[in-house]
């Protein structure tokens, strides 16, 4: 029955698309409503490159302090790891990233990083962030998606430079081998951007350039992870425990009225630390990303569009000198190729299409070679039922060789008043193991780089899929442009989650973790549910405010889920003010707090005593560090456009003790303020 | 906040000089490169475990929008006094000052201003530092200068600079030099503009 359903469903979507007949034209079509949730609506969020610009983030992995639905933390400054609220980071997040409307992976091994796609943050004209179950550009978003739109510049060139450095104060500088030597502070920089870009007649061609160096000398994390980049001997030597991140990306192509086409290409190598929790420590890897899509769409008269579009992407974690010589590498290619057909009528949308996307693993496996096809069939069928209410039905069918998953959501957009609305949902989602290639998923594939951990596979006959049953609901009002508010709430059931309970001990001397065991579950089951609200309001022309608060908790579920999923930050509250008083004036100010995430695994070694491999740190591993709170100066002078910015950023406003998580650290209330003058 | 309590003033105070500009002056009019020697005048801590040496410097200052702005560069050596437990280092101190001059007579300026900076050490030879050991620095600027000719001056240069160390370094420096003034080519005008 299961396999007929998608073929019914197809049919049937394929039947009403060609025999809808459209009514008389309404006072708001369906066009203009989609047009108005692109602007940040309906489960939706838009955050645009001025907003980027306004926040005072320099890199890119920091978008993730402005999605206000997403929980995440940093490990080190220069990886943020985030879900879509409810959702657990740390056991593979599963969000989905477009770049120009292709599928970009950016997951290693259940690490999630923005950092490996290969645009430059300041090439960014929005991001549009989503956050409940829906089909968009024929991907279904029970994880989560992103999707980066570059290109800001207008008609004609844009040349655009930037290099920024950073240095806490406190380093121990010439000091550090003599008896009075201190702990090192953290350094961050130099980075660098360049943008390129043209645009004139439809026509476009834009590229950037971005490299970031991120030393990870804050002796917290440094203690832990120095010991695993030795590599030595006979020559003793440790590697500076660094992060390195260079992009290039180019995109170019024709927007017109006979359709549009774009080609693009990107690259992203990434040398990295990262925190693989079935080891329990920190291993550098270096990263390579490589992505080729074209795009285009074709007017099929005046109501159908036929959509295109193909990309290959390879990505691969290469081999890093380490102490234990531990060996991520393969490499992994992907093909895709999506095919829409969508038609728009006064009160009815329809877009129907297919995906199919073809993966090749090789290297650290025991067969040679892994191959994954899966195949995706999907529709979308916006409906207006009545002048005030429009209906959504988004459908997908995903189709491995193994097994099958539906997707399905029903949503609702309730035009209550002239000025408010109400936008609610249902979904029902499955997902297969293949579409999240996960560390697990691998594992099971016989990624053979994790066999000395000896986990057993027993228990679990085959990867399974996931399901996620969602319900949400959001209520929208505004007020001749003054006042808009945003209440919301979702309930969601996730079942056949997998999930890995790691033990570790503190291995002496070192300051790491071995690992003592994994367990897998793969039956993981819980209720989460969430609420937030968003009020933005403006006093006259020069005055605007923004609060968001929001938080989640665990309703029920298995323990070993409970545990995951309570260790994620609960609330999160962001307050922005802009003020523009005078013409070349304006001054932003903005604070923000999360609740600290928690890790019982590592909680337990509290206390422990450690010594560094040269003897010159020793202790005992503590949960929390002292109060610090860290003041960040920053100028900016654009030399194109007389403008002059000063940032001031204040973390840690309430000097609480932090607490050192090797997942991340908690965080407290942050407090920037920034200036730009028009000279 | 020891610290933000001296850097604050020192901003708000470039920062309300940037909003008297647009008058008087032309920024970026002419540009002035200077090159001299340079020498420690005070014992820090750094002297505990290092003798200090004479270093050069060099700069380039320029009329800003109010005062001038200066962009300044040392390199002075530290010989190690116990080479088998701490190197020699070298010490690249950067920074830009921004002060105000006055004119004494038709020979003679005075000058006084802020400045911001790093400071780098590197050590001179085989030693166990990985990689240049990097401060932020600030303090204060004064310097004498005295026409030579229509384009070139001498100038004594008094400055004090805190490198921001756990242990603070507080550093005492003579600099004496030569000095060449001339116009600001137009694409670095319009470019610094």
């Amino acid at each position: 029955m299961k396999c007929h359903l998608p073929l019914a469903t197809g049919l049937l979507a394929l039947f009403l698309f060609v025999l809808g007949v459209p009514a008389e034209p309404m006072a708001q079509s369906v066009t203009d409503t989609l047009s108005q949730n692109q602007k940040g609506s309906g489960f939706q969020t838009v955050i645009t490159g001025k907003e980027i610009r306004e926040s005072g983030i320099t890199r890119l992995h920091e978008l993730f302090t402005l999605m206000d639905h997403w929980s995440g933390y940093s490990v080190n400054g220069q990886d943020f790891h985030a879900a879509v609220t409810g959702l657990s980071p740390i056991e593979g997040a599963g969000w989905t990233l477009l770049i120009d409307e292709q599928k970009v992976e950016v997951q290693i091994l259940n690490w999630q990083q923005l950092n490996l796609a290969p645009v430059s943050l300041h090439q960014i004209e929005k991001v549009i962030v989503i956050h409940s179950p829906q089909i968009y550009q024929g991907h279904f978003t029970d994880r989560g998606l992103i999707h980066i739109i570059t290109g800001r510049n207008h008609e004609g060139w844009i040349a655009e430079g930037r290099i920024m450095a950073g240095n806490e104060i406190h380093d121990p500088g010439p000091f550090e081998f003599t008896e009075i030597r201190t702990p090192n502070e953290e350094r961050v920089g130099p980075d660098a951007d360049l943008l390129l870009g043209y645009r004139r007649d439809g026509w476009f061609l834009h590229g950037s350039y971005s490299a970031l160096v991120h030393r990870t000398t804050d002796t917290p994390v440094e203690r832990r992870i120095k010991d695993m980049l030795f590599t030595g001997p006979p020559e003793p030597l440790f590697e500076t425990p660094k992060a390195s991140r260079k992009a290039v990306y180019v995109r170019g192509g024709h927007h017109g009225d006979a359709g549009s086409f774009s080609l693009q290409a990107g690259q992203t190598h990434q040398r990295d630390i990262l925190f693989l929790r079935p080891y329990g420590r920190d291993l550098p890897v270096e990263f390579q990303n490589r992505l080729l899509g074209a795009a285009g769409t074709v007017p099929l008269g005046e109501q159908s569009t036929l959509l295109l579009k193909s990309a290959w992407q390879e990505w691969n974690p290469g081999y890093a000198p380490n102490r234990e010589n531990l060996d991520l590498r393969f490499q992994a290619a992907r093909w895709s190729h999506q095919f829409g057909w969508r038609r728009t009528a006064a009160r009815r949308q329809v877009e129907i299409g297919t995906r199919l996307e073809s993966t090749r693993a090789t290297g650290a496996f025991q067969q040679g070679q892994i191959h994954e096809s899966i195949w995706h069939y999907y529709h979308q069928w916006h409906e207006f039922i009545h002048s005030s209410l429009q209906t959504t039905w988004d459908f997908q069918f995903s189709s491995d060789r193994n097994s099958r998953a539906v997707k399905s959501t029903f949503a609702a957009l309730w035009q209550l008043k002239q000025n408010q609305r109400l936008h609610s949902s249902l979904s029902f989602s499955e997902r297969l193991a293949a579409e999240s290639q996960g560390l697990w998923f691998w594992a099971a594939n016989g990624y053979t780089t994790l066999s000395d951990l000896e986990i057993s596979y027993d228990s679990i006959q085959e990867i399974r899929s996931s399901s996620l049953l969602s319900a949400s609901l959001e209520w929208q009002m505004e007020t001749s442009e003054t006042l808009s508010v945003q209440l919301g709430g979702y309930l969601r059931h996730h079942r056949g989650v997998l999930l890995s309970e790691q033990k570790y001990q503190i291995v002496r001397p070192h300051q790491w973790f071995e690992h003592n065991g994994v367990t897998l579950y793969p039956d993981g089951e819980a209720t989460t549910t969430g609420i937030h609200a968003r009020i933005q309001l403006k006093t006259g022309e020069s005055l605007s405010y923004m609060l968001f608060i929001g938080g989640h908790r665990v309703l029920s579920g298995t323990a070993p889920m409970r545990s995951v999923l309570e260790n994620i930050p609960a609330e999160r509250l962001r307050i922005t003010t802009s003020w523009k008083p005078v013409n070349g004036f304006e001054l932003w100010s903005g604070l923000q707090a999360q609740s600290s995430a928690a890790w019982s695994d590592f909680e337990k070694a509290d206390g422990e005593s450690y010594r560094d491999q040269q003897g010159l740190v020793e202790g005992r591993y503590q949960m929390k560090t002292g109060p610090r709170s860290n003041l960040e100066v920053g100028g900016r002078k654009s030399l194109w456009e007389n403008r002059l910015r000063l940032s001031l950023f204040i973390k840690n406003l309430l000097n609480r003790p932090h607490v050192e998580y090797p997942i991340g650290a908690g965080n407290d209330l942050t407090f920037y303020i920034q200036l730009e003058l028009n000279l | 906040m020891y610290c933000f309590r001296q850097i604050f003033p020192a901003l708000l105070l470039l920062l309300t000089g940037t909003f008297l500009t647009a008058r008087g002056q032309s920024p970026f009019e002419t540009s002035t490169l200077g090159a001299g020697f340079s020498t420690h005048l005070t014992d820090s801590e750094l002297t505990e475990y290092w003798s200090r040496g004479t270093g050069f410097a060099v700069w380039w200052r320029t009329p800003f929008y109010l005062g001038e702005l200066e962009l300044h560069a040392a390199r002075l050596p530290y010989i190690s006094k116990e080479p088998e437990v701490q190197p020699g280092l070298t010490n690249i101190q950067t920074s830009m000052t921004w002060g105000i001059p006055v004119r004494i007579g038709s020979r003679i300026t005075l000058f006084g201003g802020i400045l911001i900076g790093n400071s780098f050490f590197y050590q001179t030879g085989k030693g166990p530092f990985e990689y240049p050991e990097s401060e932020f620095s600030a303090g204060f600027s004064g310097r004498l200068t005295l026409r030579l000719t229509d384009r070139t001056t001498l100038q004594a240069r008094l400055q004090q600079t805190r490198i921001y160390t756990y242990h603070r370094i507080d550093d005492r420096r003579l600099t004496v030099g030569l000095e060449y003034r001339f116009d600001t080519p137009g694409w670095l005008k319009s470019f610094l503009r």
